[in-house]
């Protein structure tokens, strides 16, 4: 069974990302399972970079340590990465750099020097010294080199045909040179998975290789998303330049707001017109929209916020990856009103809250809160082709009245906030002559016009909160990864499914036998088969990429259960599966001594 | 006594500076709702000091001035200040009242017009005001 | 799966009725809670008057408020109304405008919500150029929280916030707007409705961001910019000759006019220049409120996902 690591390291501004992602695709196109990662500062040159990426022959769901191959770019990428390196690791890098041998040697890793430069600027120029790496690395390990020049070519279409034959050259020159030289000599090979993909075009289209955002942003295309508007922040921008770089294709008004209070606001107005509208932003932008949060919630508009965390406070750590806005979600904006929170846990999940977001606004009439954070946003995950289908995807506007429904009303004034059971009430769009109405912040009765009336502001706060009571029956509880009867049980919340799920198999190599309960549904909180899942939990610990454990608080205050443990992180880097096993094992020790 | 001292001896517990201002926030609603001619009109029937409070620069009377732009400029006349309690926020304890001693003053300069007119000009005077007004000046 | 379209109007059907619209057709019952002769009477008179005359229904037209005393105008008539939060209308109107093109939006708010905590909105919609009427009901105070100095006030206005008098200039709302790019600048006086009434149908009709800055004397809490104060200072723009609203530099010197004579009117007007709207690929197709959801099918998702492979 194949299961590597290979990073790419360097200075931004060296190609690093571009590296990284062509030889994730060259690798699925290879037939491999792909899942990578991306480490960057936020700065535009200079300061180190790098991708991990894991390719293995069984189905993943996340990075993984330590590293089997380093491409290391720049001798600083050496120096970081060492530690992080497998024994009999390899580290391809230029043969100008001069590492330090003995502190390789020390870590059991072997050196691959090639003229990453020398080729790069024979067939073209010094900035293709990227594509001679990756084209080394390629030969090192024996992938298939059609499937790198396919990807190779593809990337570089739009610069036009010398850069394309240019880049083909030098790295197909390293792969030779690296295949020529170091035959035989390194432990590890990605050699004969299955033909490239040009002789499988004719059939289904092989699995895909997308990274979370474009999962959402898609999902979110396919629900029927109408109108998106942002402010760009780290790490939600991609979901915004996915949607405006198709605009025309989908039919969906893009609009780069002049801040984020602008941004939820125009998409409020544009729900309240009838579209469905998106807000993507992270942390530091929410905490902006948080008074407008509120007012969708007192007119009832619905709106789709995707609030992308990275690590806070403040501007904190813009690129890196955190779960620290959980119970900020769930309590932003003065007062109470029905919200609905999702946290997708792996790349499919994340595709499908994109429509279901949407559903969920509609038919509940609320704000929707899509909580990912920059891992899930931004790693790349190989998805089966039939993994996100068409056939799956719902789109219910919930009671929206159509023309044909308001055109024989004949019932009086029409109340958009009439009073019913469900506290749902249906909702005709403004531009029908027999709906014409008014919705206020204010507290407001059943036509929209502003009261204090005590009767009425009690009878509107039942309606308005009886959504979540009725919303609640839809939320999902979590979900069991493992077996059923585990003595440990690992729970978490959102991103953190991938991590976690792969360190089952390091415990139970352990002797451990420990199961995940992953919850993606949020708010309202499942209690019912929250609890009914939890009875079956012997002993539990909560997996959480913040400080305060944030969901092992909720947990405890909607069910009452406590975990006997935090598994903490807040460094902005994400959790590989060895350092969930790690943690995982430190408890078992302690609770057996104890 | 003259026009002023008649309005205020009708809407009391005014210095003569304040039925003055009065006086002359009323003109010059009225001279917002009426045609030049029968603003001309109207001015022959007053004291010169009192037509000189009406506006001479309107040809045509706004016919979207309704009783609440009418009062307007009287009520942005009335002395309201100190009348704030910082204790409620700085409520204005008394503002609910605005309107009516709006109304009661107005009917005192309306009280003292209609002295000055015989009944074929009241009337025509009764049609230009706009809404209640109209019934303001009636009842005055 | 329901239509994706709740929309269906006379509006849509091309034929317009605009039999028995009258200014009743924008009434309702609820009573204004505004100071007695307050300018707020005035705009809400002059923008019934304008949308009859424009023969716009209730439902063709969205008004977006703000907070504060005039932005409840929403509540007051029988409209498409929305009242937002504090000097965010114009971003809410924008989201309305762009989703739905075929109503004709017009934000009403106060100075502190539109030119104040607003600023920044205000700034950017002039520059935009969406097709959106914007009255700004100016009384250089903030009434509904009783009567603290806003950002038109002028220099010296002593007020519960200010007891020695405001000691910052005060925003040109005018020169601002012209700054930013505004097709349409004028500025009109609550006194004086038929006047305002004319400004905003003109507003509506300009195809663009029309800034209607208008003049109005807060009955309860601003003692100096009375309507006596405005009256003896305003004077109509379009009366004086030679004067060319489309004459930017000459916009420029007369939105800086303040003080002994102050101009009422059209002060500047750009015809001809593309609204936003014009500009997103999106809407080329009429509404996207209209838009079918099946657009996006099977073939579309299958050419997606293909970028992935």
């Amino acid at each position: 069974m194949t299961d590597l690591s290979i990073t790419i390291g360097g200075d931004a501004g060296q190609g690093v990302e571009s590296s990284g992602s062509t030889f994730s695709l060259a690798s699925l196109r290879s037939g491999w399972n792909v899942f990578s990662i991306q480490d960057y500062r936020s700065r535009i040159r200079g300061g180190h970079n790098f991708y991990q990426i894991r390719v293995a022959s069984r189905e993943i769901r996340s990075h993984s340590d330590p590293v089997h191959l380093l491409l290391a770019l720049t001798k600083e990428s050496i120096d970081i990465h060492l530690a992080n390196l497998a024994p009999g690791a390899g580290i391809l890098h230029d043969d100008s750099l001069r590492p330090d041998e003995e502190a390789a040697r020390a870590h059991g890793a072997h050196f691959f020097p090639m003229p990453f430069t020398e080729i790069a600027t024979r067939h073209g120029n010094r900035v293709m010294t990227n594509t001679a790496a990756v084209g080394a690395g390629a030969g090192l390990l024996g992938l298939s080199l059609d499937a790198l020049k396919s990807v190779i070519a593809e990337r570089f279409s739009a610069k036009g045909d010398k850069v394309v034959e240019s880049n083909l050259a030098v790295a197909e020159e390293a792969y030779n040179l690296a295949l020529k030289r170091y035959q035989g000599t390194f432990q590890h090979s990605l050699n004969g998975r299955v033909p490239p993909r040009s002789e499988r075009r004719s059939r289904t289209p092989g699995p895909m290789l997308i990274s979370g955002n474009e999962a959402f942003a898609l999902g979110a295309a396919l629900g029927g998303c109408r109108f998106v508007s942002a402010y760009p922040m780290t790490p939600a921008t991609t979901i915004f330049e996915w949607l405006v770089k198709r605009e025309k294709q989908l039919g969906i008004v893009t609009k780069h707001a002049e801040d984020e209070i602008a941004a939820i606001c125009m998409a409020i107005g544009a729900g309240y017109a009838g579209a469905r509208a998106l807000v993507p932003t992270s942390g530091g932008g929410f905490s902006l929209m948080v008074e407008a949060l509120g007012m969708a919630g007192m007119v009832e508009v619905p709106v789709v916020i995707a609030e992308v965390q990275r690590g806070g406070p403040s501007t904190g750590l813009p690129t890196r990856t955190e779960q620290g806005d959980l119970l900020f979600a769930l309590h932003a904006s003065q007062g109470e009103f029905p919200r609905i929170v999702l946290a997708p846990g792996t790349h499919e999940e994340y595709f499908e809250a994109g429509w279901r977001a949407f559903n969920l606004a509609e038919k509940y009439q609320c704000p929707v809160i899509v909580l990912a954070d920059q891992f899930l946003a931004a790693s790349l995950s190989t998805i089966a082709w039939e993994a996100l289908s068409f056939q799956s995807v719902r789109r219910d506007r919930g009671q929206l009245l159509t023309g044909q429904e308001l055109d024989a009303f004949d019932n009086g004034e029409y109340r958009r906030f009439k009073l019913t059971p469900t506290g749902i009430s249906p909702r005709a769009l403004p531009g029908h002559p027999k709906a014409v109405y008014t919705v206020v912040t204010d507290e407001h009765d059943e036509e929209g016009h502003i009261t204090e009336a005590i009767d009425n502001r009690v009878a509107q706060m039942d309606k308005r909160m009886r959504k979540l009571e009725e919303a609640r029956k839809e939320m999902r509880g979590p979900k069991r990864y493992g077996p059923k009867d585990a003595e440990l049980t690992l729970i978490c919340w959102g991103s953190l499914a991938g991590p976690a799920v792969e360190s089952l198999p390091l415990l139970e190599a352990q002797g451990v036998r420990a199961n995940v309960l992953h919850f993606s549904d949020i708010w309202p909180f499942p209690v019912q088969e929250a609890e009914k899942a939890l009875q079956a939990v012997k002993r539990a610990v909560a997996v959480e990429q913040n400080y305060t454990g944030q969901f092992a608080r909720l947990l405890r205050m909607c069910t009452g259960f406590s975990v006997s443990r935090i598994i903490r992180k807040f460094d902005g880097r994400p959790f590989s599966p060895q350092q969930i096993a790690t943690a995982c094992l430190e408890e078992v020790a302690q609770h057996a001594r104890s | 006594m003259n026009f002023i001292q008649r309005v205020q001896e009708r809407a009391t517990a005014l210095s003569e500076e304040e039925a003055e201002a009065l006086v002359r926030h009323v003109m010059y609603s009225l001279s917002q709702v009426m045609d030049q001619k029968d603003r001309e009109r109207l001015a022959k029937k007053l004291p010169k000091p009192i037509a000189a409070f009406l506006r001479s620069d309107v040809e045509f009377a706004d016919p979207f001035i309704d009783e609440q732009v009418f009062v307007g400029p009287l009520v942005n006349g009335l002395a309201t200040e100190g009348l704030y309690d910082q204790t409620l926020g700085g409520l204005d304890v008394l503002s609910v009242h605005t309107g009516d001693e709006a109304t009661r003053r107005l009917q005192a300069v309306f009280a003292a017009l209609k002295e000055c007119l015989d009944e074929t000009e009241r009337r025509r005077l009764q049609d230009v005001l706009p809404g209640d007004v109209s019934q303001w000046y009636q009842d005055a | 799966m329901p239509g994706a379209d709740g929309t269906t109007s006379a509006s849509r059907n091309g034929r317009k009725d605009t039999q028995g619209l009258t200014v009743r057709s924008f009434a309702n019952h609820v009573k204004p809670t505004w100071c007695p002769g307050c300018g707020d009477f005035g705009v809400l008179t002059a923008l019934k008057q304008a949308l009859v005359q424009l023969e716009i229904w209730p439902h063709e037209a969205a008004v977006i408020s703000g907070i504060g005393c005039g932005s409840k105008i929403v509540d007051y008539m029988r409209i498409n109304g929305f009242m937002t939060l504090h000097g965010r209308p114009l971003a809410v109107a924008t989201g309305v405008k762009l989703a739905n093109p075929s109503l004709h939006v017009i934000v009403v708010n106060g100075d502190g919500d539109g030119y104040g905590i607003g600023g920044n909105h205000f700034m950017h919609t002039a520059r935009r150029n969406p097709d959106i009427t914007h009255i700004v009901e100016n009384n250089q105070i903030y009434a509904l929280t009783k009567g603290q100095y806003s950002p038109t006030s002028d220099r010296g206005f002593k007020t519960s916030t200010s007891p020695d008098g405001a000691a910052e200039l005060p925003v040109n709302p005018l020169l601002l707007a012209l700054a930013c790019g505004a097709t349409f600048v004028a500025r009109g006086f609550a006194g004086e409705p038929k006047h305002l009434a004319s400004l905003i149908a003109a507003g509506i009709r300009h195809k663009g961001y029309a800034l209607i800055d208008v003049l109005q004397p807060c009955v309860t809490f601003n003692k100096v910019n009375t309507y006596e104060w405005y009256a003896e200072r305003i004077y109509r723009v379009d009366e004086e000759t030679g004067y060319d609203p489309a004459d930017f530099d000459a916009a420029w010197r007369m939105a800086q006019q303040w003080g002994d004579r102050i101009p009422v009117g059209i002060i500047y007007q750009r015809e001809g220049i593309p609204s936003y709207e014009e500009f997103v690929p999106a809407l080329k197709e009429g509404p996207v409120v209209h838009q079918p959801f099946a657009k996006v099918d099977e073939a579309v998702f299958e050419r997606l996902k293909l970028e992935y492979t």
